[in-house]
């Protein structure tokens, strides 16, 4: 098929074995065609029956999702306390070798930015005040952390707001930390990399000790509270065979909500640790069972880039207004280190926190986060609008390459999958992935527009 | 209503039973219900009008005397309801076959097929066939997914009764039973409702135990469930334990008991547990619950008792002394004396910015050829850079604890070397572990300040008067470290500077220090803690080191003058050595095993209490008479000690796989 | 020194915390700033307690010193915290 010049194509095929998938995410509609049925939609006549049906669903024009715009309302306000973790995690580059910034956020200006986002939800009519730590790891700033949360819930009282706290941590602290997180905050994501063996070469401590007993006693905790409990897999090619062993385990004793599951994005210090992405259809594969077992336990797994509910603009918080307050008070909306986004030429800065007048937001960049270009190559493809173009710094435009990479490829198979389960396909897709050829043939197809379908449209 | 538990054993180990009994874990010895306590019982339900005996345990069929129970209950003129597992003596099968269908029934807790051993579902199979539609089934839901559709397939399989009665797992108050978390309710609300719509299809009714609330279906959920009182049902069930007591319901058994002698009627035991927990009820709410509808309505209560009271916490803990504790005054600026570590200028100006003002000097060991520190030569790149640049004040580090020859032999190139640190780099001061050689660097260079090492061992009086004129500055012996009394006695000894050393973390006087030191200072090859041994024979020793956590840093502010960290090794990262510095300087707290002691600190995220410290910076280290440190320890390990599920992880195959 | 009575237990609720004390059976709720003071007092000795709180509420050191001492003198006085004899 002819590559599309269209930006917002509406129409996508992808082969699965010896059929198609034909896909129009803003109109959520898909079916499975052979290779004459697709000829006849890619065509230009006008078609009758089932396949008419069909070629109408596809073509009603669904509006993409609409993108934000004016005031700021954002989905929560970061906060990082400071860079620096108590681990020393092998594929982490955050406060390694002076890498990241050493500084501490004050608390008085958290405390600030705590009164800000509560005003702010109350003038925007959000009933929540919602906050999220990150890192480094969050929790080592300890005292940040107790008065923050205790700030945030006394705002929220006085505001009639909900409060919802959470964080994104590795669990390792002393317990009584892990009791004040599960009594008083609503959601914790901890990083939590599966068997001992290979979470403690992940994520040791810098004495070279492993963190997994601290961890799985916090996990623990986490389980037996209210909390809700999202357990987060970075996937290496060291792990991802045991994938479904390790949700059924996770399943079983720590019964999380979620278990969210990352590949490894490839670093300096991830390949001097000699760890390697996941080769993408083994990860597909393996994840896909693991998700099977997660579903028999209730739980759900999640692979961030996978089909949504509903088309999305942006796979993170970026584009759905965060506001992320760093040490030194620039307020961005990513919590990536600056030299990363600064690399790929971008600019994530929205503004600063100034003393006595709260966070001081720019349109101009708030918009500019919103909306930020996608790879050409993401619009050729079929996951366009849930992925949304994935990582809005590792996937960047330019700077990202024209190929379909790892991410993209084990993107697309899950997709397809879990398209095709939706559609009472599983056996289908089963096939699908067990056959190598014709998984990598969808895997690396460099373009699904459905072109004649767009300009009749 | 009211339950009638005739034995705690059973015979099944449901990980969700929260009448806390199995074979081999019963608590306590096997307790069956006399057959005076049963007749007892029965005059209970007489006067309170009840006109069913429902029959529990344990397991109630295993109760020896059960069929005789059976029938005195059915001649008294009650009905008999048995809750049971269906996997019963022939005898107790048989006493419930003969007994007339209309006024008995069976209750069974189900579990599906393959989740019975096959000798145990021959039973349940057989109980089945044999009792058919006087049998309806249980199900407690102790999961997010629960899979229901086998009782369906039971109940048409067996003729059973088309009557399911659905219970959710509570938890047990003093723990060990796997229960459903509240977080949890409303995924399973939904698979609720989608089993009753199966069951609906095929005839069969569901019934509610306690414990369920609206919120956890959706609305047209409720409005198709028809059961307004859904969320009122958390009241006291009546449970009659086999030794005699009520209790309101098994979850809350340790809270509130009556005893079966001292009850007029069944009512009267529902106002006493009533007026026992309803102040409770409204205390534990969940926030959900406070400004719920449902609730402002009376349409619910808030859920289980039981989930919500674990919510509670109950740490014993101590308000630090309110008469002239140290840390109520403003905490004054100590200068820390911090180790080297090779990392390039940028490391040490960006700790000068950080901490203006709280850093003294930073010492480091000169090159071995000067003289040995009694550790292996360590990391020296940036050393130059270091030593030209760095925006802090450098000390020379000469802790040789033994010389390698004779003082007079060896200090003429040490004081040697010292002028030229001096002269070159701007070396402002030297540690010093030798007294003799110390006394000989101030005759050849008497204004240059020098510190007495921990290694000189001075812990007394007599000792501090030897420095005089020799030492400005003094740093205790770390078997003093914790030991308040003593630090002050020769703070009031020693005219010159105090400076605590607070992590190296050593055993109080240790016997293996000195040859600990001399094998480092001696070249062996694997110099190794010599106290390891020791160490693991007796963990508890660990919290008697020399060690002193950041945030009970004020105990100590009036009786030094500066504080030291060590870490050449423990803290050569810099991002460790960067935040257990400014935990120090910010009175921060840390676990003891964060703080980059030596080997025989504390490994593990003990936590220290502030009674703790404060018992043993002044007990003056009797612990020949003393258990306080063992005991500290023990209770810690035990309570901490893994939860059963962490214990009894079994890691399947495939986590041994070999790494790549 | 002071300590928390042993039939003391307490639960956190989404505006504050709820004291309980089984013997005495009362159940108090207390709302914020002072339920920070319950919770950091559980960890933290009466100076650090105050320098946070002074952050959280607000207020001048002075000011969360006396907010500080009158809540623990309100909470001995209602038996959740109880005086004993000191030690050593």
């Amino acid at each position: 098929m002819a590559a599309s010049t269209t930006t917002d194509a509406a129409v996508f095929a992808v082969p699965v074995l010896d059929q198609w998938l034909v896909y129009a995410p803003l109109n959520e509609v898909a079916g499975l065609v052979n290779g004459a049925a697709l000829r006849k939609l890619s065509g230009a006549q006008t078609l009758d029956g089932k396949l008419g049906d069909l070629a109408e669903s596809l073509r009603s024009n669904g509006a993409a999702p609409r993108r934000r715009q004016g005031v700021a309302r954002p989905i929560f306000l970061g906060l990082i306390p400071s860079r620096l973790c108590n681990l020393h995690c092998v594929y982490c580059n955050f406060g390694v070798g002076g890498e990241a910034p050493k500084d501490r956020m004050d608390p008085a200006m958290a405390v600030e930015a705590v009164d800000w986002i509560g005003r702010h939800a109350v003038e925007t009519g959000d009933d929540t005040l919602a906050i999220h730590f990150f890192g480094g790891e969050p929790f080592v700033e300890w005292d940040i952390v107790e008065i923050v949360t205790h700030r945030a819930r006394a705002v929220a009282a006085s505001l009639g707001l909900k409060v919802h706290l959470e964080a994104s941590s590795n669990g390792v602290y002393p317990e009584e930390r892990a009791r004040f997180i599960a009594d008083h905050f609503q959601a914790i994501v901890l990083s939590f990399d599966g068997f001992p063996e290979v979470h403690d070469r992940h994520r040791p401590h810098a004495d070279g000790k492993g963190s997994f007993p601290e961890v799985a006693r916090t996990a623990k905790i986490f389980s037996d509270s209210q909390l809700e409990l999202c357990l987060r897999i970075c996937v290496t090619e060291q792990n991802v065979d045991d994938l479904p062993e390790i949700v059924r385990w996770f399943c079983t004793d720590f019964r999380p909500a979620y278990i969210d599951f990352e590949t490894i994005y490839e670093t300096d210090l991830s390949t001097k640790a000699g760890l390697k992405p996941p080769d993408p259809l083994r990860f597909s594969r393996s994840y896909l069972q693991a998700r099977e077992v997660a579903n028999q336990f209730g739980v759900v797994a999640n692979y961030a880039a996978d089909l949504q509910q509903r088309p999305r603009n942006s796979f993170c918080p970026v584009g759905q207004d965060a506001v992320i307050l760093t040490p030194d008070l620039r307020v961005s909306t990513c919590y990536l280190l600056e030299p990363d986004w600064q690399a790929r030429g971008l600019d994530m800065n929205l503004g600063r926190l100034e003393p006595g007048r709260g966070l001081q937001l720019n349109q101009e960049a708030l918009d500019r986060a919103r909306n930020l270009p996608l790879p050409p190559k993401c619009h050729r493809c079929f996951a366009r609008w849930s992925c949304a173009g994935g990582c809005k710094v590792n996937h960047s435009h330019p700077g990202c390459t024209d190929e379909l990479d790892d991410f993209c490829q084990q993107t697309r198979l899950i997709m397809a999958t879990t398209l095709l389960e939706k559609m009472g396909q599983s056996a289908l897709a089963a096939r699908m992935l067990d056959d190598e050829a014709a998984a990598m043939a969808l895997a690396k197809q460099p373009t699904d527009v459905l072109t004649t379908m767009e300009m009749r449209a | 209503m009211a339950n009638l538990a005739l034995t705690n054993v059973c015979n099944l180990d449901c990980p969700y039973c929260f009448a806390g009994s199995n074979v081999g874990h019963v608590e306590g010895p096997r307790q069956d219900l006399s057959e005076s306590k049963f007749e007892a019982a029965l005059d209970l339900l007489e006067r309170s009008g009840i006109a069913e005996a429902r029959l529990l345990g344990g397991e109630p069929t295993l109760h020896p005397r059960f069929a005789h129970f059976v029938e005195r209950a059915l001649t008294r003129g009650f009905r008999v309801a048995v809750f049971s597992n269906a996997i019963m003596p022939e005898s107790a099968l048989r006493s419930l076959e003969e007994a007339p269908a209309e006024r008995v029934s069976l209750l069974v807790n189900a579990r599906a097929e393959q989740d019975h051993q096959p000798a145990q579902w021959e039973k349940v199979r057989e109980t089945y066939r044999r009792l058919g539609n006087r049998v309806a089934l249980g199900y407690n839901i102790d999961s997010r997914a629960p899979r229901m559709d086998f009782l369906l397939d039971h109940i048409v399989r067996f003729g059973l009764s088309p009557l399911v009665r659905l219970g959710l797992a509570h938890p047990r108050l003093e723990g060990g039973n796997r229960s459903l978390r509240p977080r949890d309710y409303p995924s399973v609300g939904g698979r609720i409702l989608e089993f009753a719509e199966a069951a609906r299809a095929v005839g069969v009714a569901l019934e509610f135990d306690c414990g369920f609330v609206p919120c956890m279906f959706s609305q047209t959920g409720r409005e198709w469930l028809q059961m307004p009182d859904l969320g009122r049902r958390c009241n006291p069930i009546l449970d009659l334990l086999p030794n005699g007591e009520f209790i309101s319901c098994y979850p809350l058994a340790t809270l509130h008991r009556e005893k079966l002698t001292q009850i007029v009627d069944a009512a009267e035991l529902r106002r006493r547990f009533t007026a026992q927990f309803d102040d409770l009820r409204q205390a534990t709410l969940y926030p959900e619950c406070v400004q719920c509808e449902f609730r402002a309505r009376g349409e619910c209560t808030g859920g289980c008792l039981s989930a919500s009271l674990l919510r509670s916490r109950s740490t014993t803990f101590t308000v630090s002394e309110r008469r002239q504790a140290p840390e109520q005054k403003p905490a004054k600026i100590i200068p820390w004396a911090i180790p080297y570590i090779d990392q390039p200028a940028e490391f040490w100006q960006d700790l000068a910015r950080s901490f203006d003002g709280h850093i003294r000097e930073v010492y480091f060991p000169p090159p071995l050829e000067v003289l040995g520190t009694g550790r292996p030569e360590q990391p020296s790149r940036f050393r130059e850079e270091f030593l030209r640049h760095a925006p802090l004040a450098r000390s020379l580090l000469l802790n040789a604890i033994t010389l390698p020859a004779p003082v007079e032999q060896v200090a003429p190139a040490v004081i040697e070397a010292v002028r030229r640190y001096r002269d070159e780099y701007g070396i402002e001061s030297a540690t010093v572990a030798n007294l003799s050689l110390a006394e000989r660097i101030r005759d050849a260079m008497p204004e240059f300040p020098l510190t007495a090492s921990i290694l000189m061992d001075i812990f007394q009086p007599n000792q501090a008067l030897m420095l005089k004129g020799v030492c400005d500055t003094l740093v205790p012996a770390s078997r003093m470290v914790r030991d308040l009394n003593a630090l002050k006695v020769l703070r009031a000894a020693f005219p010159g500077r105090i400076r605590l050393l607070v992590n190296e973390a050593c055993v109080s006087g240790c016997p293996y220090r000195v040859e600990h030191f001399h094998e480092m200072a001696s070249g062996f090859e694997d110099p190794r803690s010599l106290c390891d041994d020791l160490l693991a024979r007796e963990p508890w020793l660990r919290l008697t080191g020399s060690w002193i956590l950041p945030q009970h840093l004020p105990y100590y502010e009036d009786i030094c003058d500066e504080m030291k960290l060590a870490g050449r090794v423990t803290l050569h990262d810099p991002v460790k050595y960067r935040r257990v510095l400014a935990a120090y300087i910010r009175r921060q707290p840390l676990a003891p095993h964060e703080i980059g002691g030596g080997p025989a600190s504390p490994l593990e995220p003990i936590d220290i209490s502030e009674e703790f410290v404060y018992r043993t910076s002044r007990c003056g280290q009797t612990c020949h008479s003393c258990s306080f440190c063992r005991d500290y320890y023990d209770s810690w390990r035990s309570s901490r000690a893994p939860y059963p599920q962490l214990v009894q992880i079994r890691l399947p195959a495939a986590a041994g796989r070999a790494m790549a | 020194m002071i300590r928390s009575a042993p039939d003391t237990s307490w639960i956190v609720q989404a505006d504050g915390v709820v004291l309980v004390n089984s013997r005495r059976r009362t159940a108090v709720v207390v709302r914020y700033p002072e339920a920070a003071v319950w919770d950091l007092l559980t960890r933290h000795p009466v100076a650090e307690v105050t320098r946070k709180v002074a952050c959280i509420a607000s207020l001048e050191r002075e000011e969360a010193e006396r907010v500080v001492r009158s809540a623990i003198d309100q909470w001995v006085a209602q038996g959740f915290l109880r005086e004993e004899a000191g030690g050593g």
